[in-house]
């Protein structure tokens, strides 16, 4: 077949001008480290790329929420654990205060001692956080849950452990972050059904304050209404430890989830360097060649020998 | 038949093929020439009444080597290249956009859910209600930005078709202009304007560039030219301008093409080339584009205002919007209009109408998993999901448009080749007829000069 002579210089220019695009796009894709420029260079991956990066962007939410959480609750654990402190060097205070050896003077004295203690405990039921919310107060917690000790859990929550606010973890996995304090501080007493912990001290200290402990038919059994108060806050204690540790596991997943996405995206998404720079020397080499050649096959003609 | 005359027959006919080989070298970078060649041919023999004696040598005619087949293949693929080019041009601005971090809606959608988040986590935080409403506000814009990009691709679009349009109508005009000259300037005895007609074929080739053309050439050597089916650009001497007129069943108005002076839209029967391109990247790739987009909002719109309507704020009021109502607005262009309406962070309703509380967050926490509840296409779709195939219908499209436009390059480079082998200049070889004809001229010179020296051995026989 007959060449023309332009065609042939149009030939190896349009070649080269391709070759050099071929290599832009190398060189593009290595200074990225990315394989996917425009989602149209492999829109399957593309969009994959996308899901991914949606999940490790959950799955890091579900750990800064895990923090929250847990930071929540060890705020929560250490009021309650102070509580716990308080409630037993009353209850020993009790015991030593109900033994019958006791002058009333002397009883005056340890009621003071409890009185305080007894505030510093409606103190730690009426915590607030960083954000200035009441721990204790379940969903109304710009409501301060215990203003007085004979007060009473003021929020209108209609039961206890209603108003238990919940931060979502891990998918389909929230956890519970408060107590409210009608389940730790509200507690069942022999007499009056059921009674904040304060005020069954609170009558406790009225009692040794007029030296009527044993006569006063509303504190035989104040031993056990205390042992009441230390279980219930036990008891929440405990439902924290549990939590807890289930937002460790949540995190684990999650920062499992997160591993292994990352990986799956480095797969779909990244540049294998060896294949790409050695796609670049022949790419190179190849754009070379077409130089030389074309240099070569445009100093042939016959009018050279004319 | 005297030799003298033989000899001048011979020396013209080889001063015609030189001249023919000179004006071939001269063009040998002229766009659009095909190659010509000075047919040679004996002229009628002298009878003495016995014999019959060879009178020298003529050109029959200056032939252009080409051939109409591979011609109008040329023009096909003219146009089909043509056309993916143009498509794939804006189709890969729509597939740069979406895909672009910085632009596209998937950041936008997981920034603005880890803020939802982060109300659940603290609901009584005014600072993270504020950061909500920021986030709200960025994804707002996000939408607005990637409607206005595609709007503005439509204007170039339209700009496109104008600019077309104009190039058309300068074409055609051409086309009709040559086809009077060619007419005049073909003689009776069949001799041909070459280079008028090699000039037409490349306004028809430039032709086929924006749109598909087939043409019909008559007796008189005019040619016509149709496009579309079988609407008439040029027809003889006359030519039937295209117009830009306003397709009015769209909003925003939008550039079609009329034909003739009634202005018919003939939008639809065009295909290939420029136009053809920018009409199928318009119908296939940016209209579509703008619908899913515009979808999406509305959902997202309608889906967060209608769980924030579901709480109680932090003021215990029932929730109000966070986004401006759509419900009056077009329903190509909810993208366009999606806006934060809610300008107190107090507002938004992190509470459940039931136990409600500033320490409620079941709302925040609803609201916070609607990122991962089937919202929009009846239920099928979250919205990164929605967002996910508006970005694969727009990458599937441009990839197939690279490939296409690269299997019609490969096949109008082919064909191209076919053509040029057939009509283009090979100086090596015009080198050669040079010498070739070089050497027929100097032996027809020496025929003039034996001729004169044997009538010299005549004449001083006396």
């Amino acid at each position: 077949m007959r060449i023309s002579t332009s065609y042939i210089s149009q030939q190896s220019l349009s070649t080269m001008l391709q070759q050099q695009t071929d290599l832009a796009k190398t060189q593009l894709q290595i200074s990225t480290g990315e394989r996917i420029v425009s989602p149209s260079d492999d829109p399957v991956g593309a969009v994959k790329i996308l899901d991914i990066e949606r999940q490790i962007n959950l799955s890091q939410q579900y750990l800064d929420n895990a923090d929250t959480a847990e930071n929540k609750l060890t705020t929560t654990d250490g009021s309650l654990e102070s509580a716990v402190n308080i409630i037993q060097r009353i209850r020993e205070l009790g015991v030593q205060a109900l033994n019958d050896t006791n002058s009333a003077s002397a009883r005056v004295a340890i009621a003071t001692e409890i009185s305080e203690l007894n505030n510093e405990l409606l103190g730690l039921a009426n915590t607030t956080d960083s954000n200035g919310e009441y721990i204790f107060a379940g969903y109304q917690s710009d409501t301060k849950p215990f203003t007085s000790l004979t007060s009473g859990y003021i929020p209108t929550s209609p039961g206890p452990g209603d108003g238990q606010r919940s931060i979502r973890v891990g998918d389909g996995y929230s956890v519970t972050v408060n107590e409210p304090g009608n389940t730790v501080f509200v507690v069942s007493h022999d007499i009056n059904t059921s009674q904040s912990i304060f005020e069954t001290i609170n009558d406790f200290v009225s009692d040794l304050n007029a030296n009527t402990v044993g006569t006063a038919s509303a504190n035989g059994a104040i031993l056990d209404n205390l042992d009441n108060g230390l279980n219930a806050i036990m008891d929440a204690r405990t439902r924290i430890g549990t939590r807890l540790s289930a937002i460790d596991q949540q995190r684990k997943i999650n920062e499992n989830v997160g591993f292994s996405m990352k990986t799956t995206l480095s797969q779909v998404k990244d540049l294998d360097y060896a294949e790409a720079i050695s796609k670049l020397n022949l790419q190179t080499a190849g754009l070379q060649a077409a130089q030389q050649a074309y240099v070569k096959v445009q100093g042939l003609s016959l009018f050279n020998y004319l | 038949m005297s030799m003298l005359n033989i000899g001048t027959t011979a020396l013209l006919a080889s001063q015609g093929s030189l001249s023919t080989t000179s004006h071939n070298i001269s063009n040998v970078n002229t766009d659009g020439y095909n190659r010509q060649r000075a047919e040679l041919d004996t002229r009628l023999a002298n009878y003495d009444g016995s014999q019959y004696f060879g009178s020298g040598v003529q050109i029959s005619s200056v032939s252009r080597l080409f051939d109409q087949f591979i011609v109008n293949q040329v023009r096909s693929y003219t146009s089909s290249e043509s056309q993916q080019d143009t498509y794939l041009d804006f189709a890969k601005q729509v597939d740069d956009l979406l895909g672009s971090p910085e632009l596209g809606l998937n950041s936008g959608l997981e920034e603005f859910f880890n803020a939802v988040h982060e109300v659940a986590n603290d609901p009584t935080s005014v600072s993270a209600r504020q950061a909500l409403l920021s986030q709200g506000e960025v994804l707002a814009n996000r939408f607005n930005t990637l409607d206005g990009q595609l709007l503005n691709f439509g204007r170039e679009i339209d700009n496109e078709i104008s600019v077309a349009v104009d190039d058309v109508n300068t074409l055609i005009q051409g086309i009709a202009d040559l086809n009077v000259a060619i007419v005049a300037n073909t003689s009776a005895d069949g001799g041909k304007p070459n280079d008028l007609l090699d000039k037409r074929d490349q306004l028809i080739t430039k032709l086929a560039e924006f749109v598909s053309v087939s043409t019909i050439e008559e007796s008189s050597g005019a040619v016509s030219v149709f496009v579309g089916n079988g609407q008439a650009l040029v027809t003889g001497s006359s030519f039937i301008p295209l117009s830009v007129i306003e397709d009015t069943s769209t909003t925003p108005l939008r550039n079609s093409i009329g034909y003739g002076p009634s202005a018919i839209d003939i939008s639809a029967q065009l295909t290939g080339g420029r136009i053809g391109g920018v009409l199928a990247v318009r119908n296939e790739v940016i209209d579509p584009a703008r619908t899913q987009l515009s979808s999406l909002a509305f959902s997202f719109v309608n889906t967060l205002n209608t769980q924030n309507q579901a709480g109680i704020d932090l003021d215990g009021n029932a929730g109000g919007l966070i986004f401006g109502d759509l419900s009056a607005i077009a329903a190509t262009d909810y993208a366009g209009a999606i806006s934060v309406v809610m300008t107190d962070p107090r507002k938004i309703a992190a509470s459940s109408t039931s136990n409600s509380g500033v320490g409620n967050n079941e709302n925040a926490l609803a609201m916070a998993q609607l990122q991962l509840t089937k919202t929009v296409a009846s239920g099928t779709q979250t919205f990164a999901d929605a967002y996910g195939v508006l970005v694969a219908n727009v990458a599937t499209k441009t990839h197939q448009a690279d490939l296409g436009q690269q299997t019609q390059k490969g096949l109008l480079d082919q064909v191209k080749l076919r053509a040029d082998s057939v009509s283009g200049v090979n100086l090596d070889e015009e080198a050669a007829n040079l010498i070739k004809f070089q050497q027929a001229y100097q032996a027809a010179s020496q025929i003039i000069t034996v001729s004169n020296t044997v009538f010299n051995a005549l004449i001083n026989s006396f």
